[in-house]
């Protein structure tokens, strides 16, 4: 029990942090933006998912069930996660988006649901219960130490969440992300100011499902392995307490949610215990979500980071012509 | 300009318009009062897509309209704003026209994304002219407050100047005096004045008598879902005839 178990620890953390923080970011921009009640973030998750390993295990050997195994290089599968979690998305935001509220949550929760099913009963697809395992891992080859590229995997995921934070961020102060709130604040009036915005929905939504694609392709490298039983509707649920913790509609604050909830959940996980203790600790990490949920709403209902505004500081060109100036004095930020 | 063919609306069992047919001249200025309830605001929804109507039709510039999304309505020019003026609540002034302007480039992913030189430009424009307009109503000043702190009459103006950011060639206002103060309802008689001038037609319910008067060249009364009767004009004498001697 080093320094180095202790480092190994908190790298694995900010790992699950980092690929947490991928979802959540996915998750603000179809809720938080656009305002889509979106229960289906385990689906998109785990298409990219089942999508990054089709792509890159190897061809099936006369034993295994799976029937499809390109055995591609893995940035292949990099590219196919997103590109398979946007497509999925678009499949199902293409009848979906036409519900709202409520009704859209439903369909989505249930399309999540459904492609469970199928993927633990589909063998020749997903090799069902058995999935698969010894996944292959990027740029393992150039690392001797398993510990050492335990760190190089964290920093792959913080550069990943980072460049794809940067992305959204940028969309959200530009046009594309203002025509979104803009729908979420008031569908009404965002119809009454041309807005197409089932299209303008369609978008966000697979952007988002694209998104949550590349977590889904950090996460089985991290894991080495996949089976339907990871795509649970609790990685939803995380995501979106997560979120709600944060605060909706604010990015960082989605990430700062993020690493809130997932370093309260691993800490439970430093206690060694008995076998007894350990199912008891394992129902505390539920009793921590929920506890912090609840503080959270009664004490900070925007989330720790609520929204921000943006606020136009750039000068005001002088009156040019405007005859009628009514405005007393002009203030320059 | 905007011709409304007997159109027939229901809710239900209820008619909340009734055959109604009327016409706006391209350049007018035209009114339509009525009692509260008398389906006024439900032909406006009509004519800007909102319901689609039982039966009749809407054309606008020789284009029949009434089959058309809400939102493609507002793209062929025909603006409208609303009775209750929540706006975009959660998003500032500024936000809220900008937000405004039909086909927006950075709209797509990638364009917003890499929002190159002609994006910056639309967007550069954009801004330019929401700061004219914010002008007109002296809230330049203002323009980093969220709509949903406004004062209703202050929400009320922000409405209208936002729909003027589409450029349209037609505008429904929906009681743009309900809720302004004296003051400042003699601004906007001046604005609505000026627009008009600028080319621009405009379509107004109120239920203040004496501004529709002041305002309109033609009016049309709505009662009980049906127009009666068919165009007004805005001879003091045919208005006294139909309508009692304005305050």
């Amino acid at each position: 029990m080093g320094n180095l178990n202790l480092g190994l620890f908190i790298s694995g953390i900010v790992t699950i942090i980092a690929i947490y923080g991928i979802l959540a970011l996915s998750l603000n921009l179809k809720f938080g933006v656009a305002g889509l009640i979106d229960l289906g973030v385990v689906g998109y998750f785990a298409v990219g998912a089942y999508a990054f390993v089709l792509t890159t295990a190897p061809p099936p050997s006369e034993l295994s069930h799976y029937s499809i195994g390109l055995g591609m290089p893995l940035w292949v599968g990099f590219i196919a996660a997103p590109v398979a979690a946007g497509l999925f998305s678009f499949l199902v935001g293409l009848p979906a988006l036409r519900l709202s509220g409520e009704y859209l949550a439903i369909a989505t929760y249930a399309a999540a649901e459904v492609l469970r099913a199928v993927f633990t009963n589909e063998d020749w697809l997903t090799n069902g219960v058995v999935g698969f395992n010894n996944l292959r891992q990027p740029f393992r080859g150039a690392f001797a130490s398993g510990d050492v590229y335990q760190y190089f995997f964290m920093a792959l995921s913080l550069a990943v969440l980072f460049i794809l934070f940067l992305i959204l961020s940028r969309l959200h102060w530009g046009p594309f992300g203002r025509a979104l709130r803009a729908i979420r604040e008031n569908e009404q009036v965002a119809l009454s100011v041309g807005k197409n915005v089932t299209k303008l929905r369609i978008k966000a939504f697979v952007l988002g499902g694209a998104v949550s694609g590349f977590a889904a392709a950090l996460y089985v490298s991290f894991a080495t392995l996949i089976v339907p039983t990871m795509f649970v509707s609790e990685v939803t649920w995380t995501v979106w307490i997560a979120l709600v913790i944060g605060g909706t509609g604010n990015y960082v604050g989605a990430l700062v949610g993020t690493a809130v909830l997932v370093t309260a959940q691993e800490l439970t996980r430093f206690f060694q215990a008995s076998a007894d203790l350990a199912s008891v600790l394992a129902a505390s990490r539920l009793i921590a979500m929920g506890l912090i949920l609840i503080v959270i709403i009664r004490f900070r209902p925007r989330g720790i980071l609520p929204e921000r505004h943006y606020v136009d500081t750039k000068a005001v060109p002088v009156a040019e012509s405007t005859a009628q100036a009514v405005s007393p004095k002009r203030v320059v930020e | 300009m905007l011709e409304v063919k007997g159109v027939t609306k229901y809710f239900g069992g209820l008619c909340a318009v009734h055959d109604c047919t009327l016409s706006v001249e391209a350049d007018s200025i035209t009114g339509l009062i009525g009692p509260n309830g008398a389906g006024k605001t439900t032909l406006f929804n009509v004519i800007a897509g909102v319901y689609p109507p039982n039966q009749g039709e809407v054309w606008f510039r020789g284009e029949k309209i009434s089959d058309a999304a809400p939102w493609a309505i507002a793209g062929k020019g025909v603006a409208r704003t609303f009775q209750t003026p929540h706006g975009f609540p959660q998003m500032t002034i500024m936000e809220n026209l900008m937000v405004s302007p039909l086909r927006q480039k950075g709209e797509g992913v990638f364009r917003g994304l890499l929002r190159g030189a002609r994006v910056r430009a639309e967007e550069k424009a954009h801004r330019r002219k929401a700061l004219e307009l914010l002008d007109t109503i002296g809230m330049v000043d203002r323009r980093n407050e969220l709509v949903v702190n406004l004062s209703a009459g202050e929400a009320r103006m922000v409405e209208l100047v936002r729909q003027l950011m589409l450029d349209p060639q037609i505008l429904l206002l929906d009681e743009p005096a309900a809720g302004i103060n004296p003051a400042l309802c003699g601004k906007l008689l001046d604005l609505l004045r000026r627009l008009r001038h600028e080319g621009l037609t405009l379509l107004v319910i109120d239920h203040n008598l004496s501004f529709i008067m002041e305002l309109c060249d033609t009016i049309y009364v709505l009662s009980h879902g049906e127009v009666t009767p068919a165009a007004v004009s805005a001879d003091p004498k045919v208005i006294e005839a139909y309508l009692g001697r304005a305050a």
